[in-house]
């Protein structure tokens, strides 16, 4: 059994192998796409030395601490803050010319210094809802940061009041001490910073936006998930050739099991998508400089489950469908909305909430979600887990449904 | 007694509520060639597929080599040779590629299958073109290949699915007396077939079926037997529909007709001596207002035996 299973797909690597078209649409076209796509969504990154983000701020605060707030963001090499009017601030959130506008109010420096809660106006883009989180989180990082300049000052006056400092005769005012401290302050925070916190969910900066993939690190792994899925679903659609064309009926006839059939067939899908992934990710590494990241066991392990379960899908398409040319048809009808839903023509990450929910019910989804854990953020076998379970699981599950329901003649 | 290499017993399929074959029974002794006969949908090629084991049998079973269709297929798909009706070859490889893909399948490894690969492409007369892809191949020539890979294996028995459909007369010829060779060393052969002519030439007996039922079986002499001395003469006339009617009973009047057949534009008559009453016949026709456009003259044989028992004519 193993012996003609082996043949079988030899036989269908050579014919598959044999064909030109294999090569134009299984190398050439995918990784052309993956460069002219990738310059196309190239926008989404920055130049280097550039900030990502704009930010405008309204400062109405009649101390100094507003205008320090907003130094304080600038200081931040991914995001430039632009003092603006209150006007022009909301209408560029709404032309979405930038990420979100802070409106800081006229009393902030006066409730910061007394201690009391305030509110900052703040107003997203909703079009960039994942820029507009990063531009948040940043603000209130430097809000932090200027709380805990009051915060050292206070405890300098507090600690030089209780020694008695402001009783004696060397003329030392409470409020010079206070603004000395400030500065202090600010200087200890920026030469040495009480706690240092690395984020491992960092970003991979050459190919991506605030995790966001983009440029050939997005269509690198999106065209080879695209077009393997397009290779094995041809050949599928094969093997529904051979049944209307006769060879399949020739195999039944001889003294061996159906089962023996369809398993030497998908072990070739199966060895033909993984070789073309293999290839495209060579091909767009050396060609087009694309980093695949360093986890090469995380790699591997996504390149062969993602082969299952596309090699699993194929046989159950192929064993609902009619005829080779029904297949033929359907095969963009069912890759390009499978493509699209599940990240590969696009970053997942760009699209509503509902729409990310939807990923998840296609393969295509969790390759992609697998893909850029190791390529955007760097992320090794631990993290890939899930992903390579649910396709294991869901490309088992299509093999027995396809085994089961195929019809051989 | 030679001892038969297939026995069917009473092999019926139906599919959905139609019966395609009915209780078709029959035997074949090693080294007899055997034809089914019978038109398009007759069952032919359903009843191949049984004894193949492509399909089960509703009812009834076959024995090929002393084993079951119904039970023991694998030791019955390696004493079979099977030639499809289509040509289930792999065009984008060579004929010799494809012999050895299929070679593979029966089990042959190594030498031995080398040496059954050049043996079947010297019988199928193409060892010059071993090499050549089988989609540059002219339609006889797939053909031959096509029978080449039932013959890998030596097989004991050979079925031949309507292996002559849609060639030219040259490669006819030769399928034909390449399946009499193999014959001759003893090969035992089930051939269908539409072509009375082709049942005639290669069958030692020869089965007719018709709606999915044998109605006889027998070697070409027997059959003729069962239509005696009579003579066919096919009338084929220039008149529409309503006419061609409109001579069946003045023809059927002659004292001398055994039976009138009518086909689209044609009429067969079976009549003992069909040179005394050819002018009576004539006559008749003439005066129902019809004119004759050909007449035939046929000698007793499957056409006359086929019309004999079924009323109809083979070829309509």
């Amino acid at each position: 059994m193993i012996a003609r299973i082996l043949e079988i797909a030899r036989l269908y690597l050579f014919t598959m192998y044999q064909s030109r078209s294999m090569l134009l649409f299984g190398f050439v076209l995918p990784l052309l796409f993956t460069f002219v796509v990738g310059q196309a969504i190239v926008g989404f990154e920055p130049a280097d030395g550039q900030q990502s983000w704009s930010l405008a701020v309204v400062n109405a605060d009649v101390g100094d601490l507003g205008q320090q707030l907003i130094e304080r963001l600038n200081d931040d090499p991914s995001l430039a803050a632009v003092a603006t009017e209150e006007s022009e601030a909301v209408r560029q959130v709404e032309r979405e010319e930038v990420a979100a506008a802070l409106f800081i109010p006229a009393d902030f420096s006066s409730r910061m210094l007394a201690g009391e809660n305030l509110d900052l106006g703040f107003q997203m883009n909703l079009a960039e809802p994942i820029s507009a989180q990063v531009v948040e989180q940043v603000v209130l990082a430097a809000l932090s940061e200027v709380n805990s300049w009051l915060t050292i000052a206070d405890s300098a006056v507090e600690i030089a009041s209780q020694i008695g400092l402001f009783d004696t005769s060397i003329g030392v005012g409470q409020a010079e001490y206070f603004d000395d401290a400030v500065i202090a302050g600010q200087e200890a925070l920026q030469e040495m910073p009480p706690v240092v916190v690395e984020s491992r969910q960092g970003v991979r900066e050459a190919e991506s936006q605030g995790g966001i993939p983009s440029g050939v690190g997005q269509t690198s792994p999106g065209m080879l998930v695209i077009f393997t899925m397009f290779t094995v679903l041809g050949g599928a659609a094969g093997l529904l050739r051979e049944r209307e064309e006769g060879t399949l009926r020739r195999l039944l006839v001889m003294p061996m099991n159906k089962i023996t059939i369809l398993a030497g067939n998908m072990l070739g899908m199966f060895v033909v998508s993984v070789t073309q992934t293999l290839i495209l990710i060579l091909g767009a590494v050396y060609l087009f400089g694309t980093d695949w990241g360093n986890e090469l066991v995380a790699l591997a392990i996504m390149i062969l489950v993602y082969g299952f379960s596309i090699t699993g899908l194929a046989i159950l398409i192929a064993s609902l469908v009619r005829s080779y040319a029904q297949l033929d048809a359907l095969s963009a009808i069912i890759v390009i909305p499978m493509a699209g839903i599940g990240g590969a023509m696009w970053p997942i990450e760009i699209v509503p909430p509902f729409m990310q929910q939807l990923s998840l019910f296609v393969p295509t989804g969790w390759a992609m979600r697998g893909f850029h854990d190791i390529i955007t953020r760097g992320l090794g076998v631990e993290s890939i887990l899930l992903e390579a379970g649910v396709l294991l699981l869901t490309g088992a599950v299509f093999m027995l449904i396809g085994l089961w329901r195929f019809r051989y003649e | 007694m030679t001892e038969a290499i297939l026995q069917a017993q009473g092999l019926h399929k139906k599919f959905d509520e139609v019966y395609a074959v009915k209780g078709v029974s029959f035997d074949i002794k090693a080294g007899e060639i055997f034809s089914l006969l019978g038109p398009n949908g007759a069952g032919k090629t359903t009843t191949i597929s049984m004894l193949s084991c492509l399909l089960t049998p509703t009812e009834g079973d076959a024995k090929v080599d002393g084993f079951s269709v119904t039970g023991e297929a694998n030791q019955v798909k390696q004493a079979i040779g099977v030639v499809p009706q289509e040509i289930a070859l792999y065009p984008t490889i060579s004929a010799k590629e494809n012999l050895q893909f299929w070679g593979r399948m029966y089990g042959l490894r190594g030498k031995h299958l080398q040496e059954r690969v050049d043996a079947t492409l010297d019988i199928a007369g193409l060892a010059d073109r071993a090499d050549g892809k089988v989609e540059t191949f002219s339609g006889g020539m797939k053909r031959r290949i096509n029978i080449a890979v039932g013959l890998l294996h030596n097989p004991k028995i050979l079925f031949m699915d309507e292996p002559t459909v849609g060639i030219d007369p040259q490669s006819r010829r030769r399928i034909l007396d390449t399946v009499q060779e193999l014959n001759k060393l003893g090969l035992a052969v089930l051939n269908t077939t539409h072509y009375m002519e082709e049942a005639q030439e290669l069958s030692d007996r020869i089965g007719i079926i018709d709606n999915g039922e044998l109605i006889a079986t027998g070697t070409l002499d027997e059959l003729i037997k069962m239509v005696g001395e009579y003579d066919t003469v096919r009338l084929c006339l220039d008149v529409d529909g309503q006419k061609i009617e409109d001579v069946i009973e003045p023809l059927k009047s002659l004292p001398e007709v055994k039976q009138v057949s009518p086909g689209e534009d044609c009429v067969m008559i079976q009549v003992p001596d069909s040179e005394n009453i050819l002018g009576d016949m004539v006559g008749r026709v003439t005066q129902a207002g019809a004119h004759i456009r050909s007449l035939e003259i046929q000698e007793p044989n499957l056409e006359a035996v086929f019309l004999h028992l079924t009323g109809r004519a083979l070829r309509d």
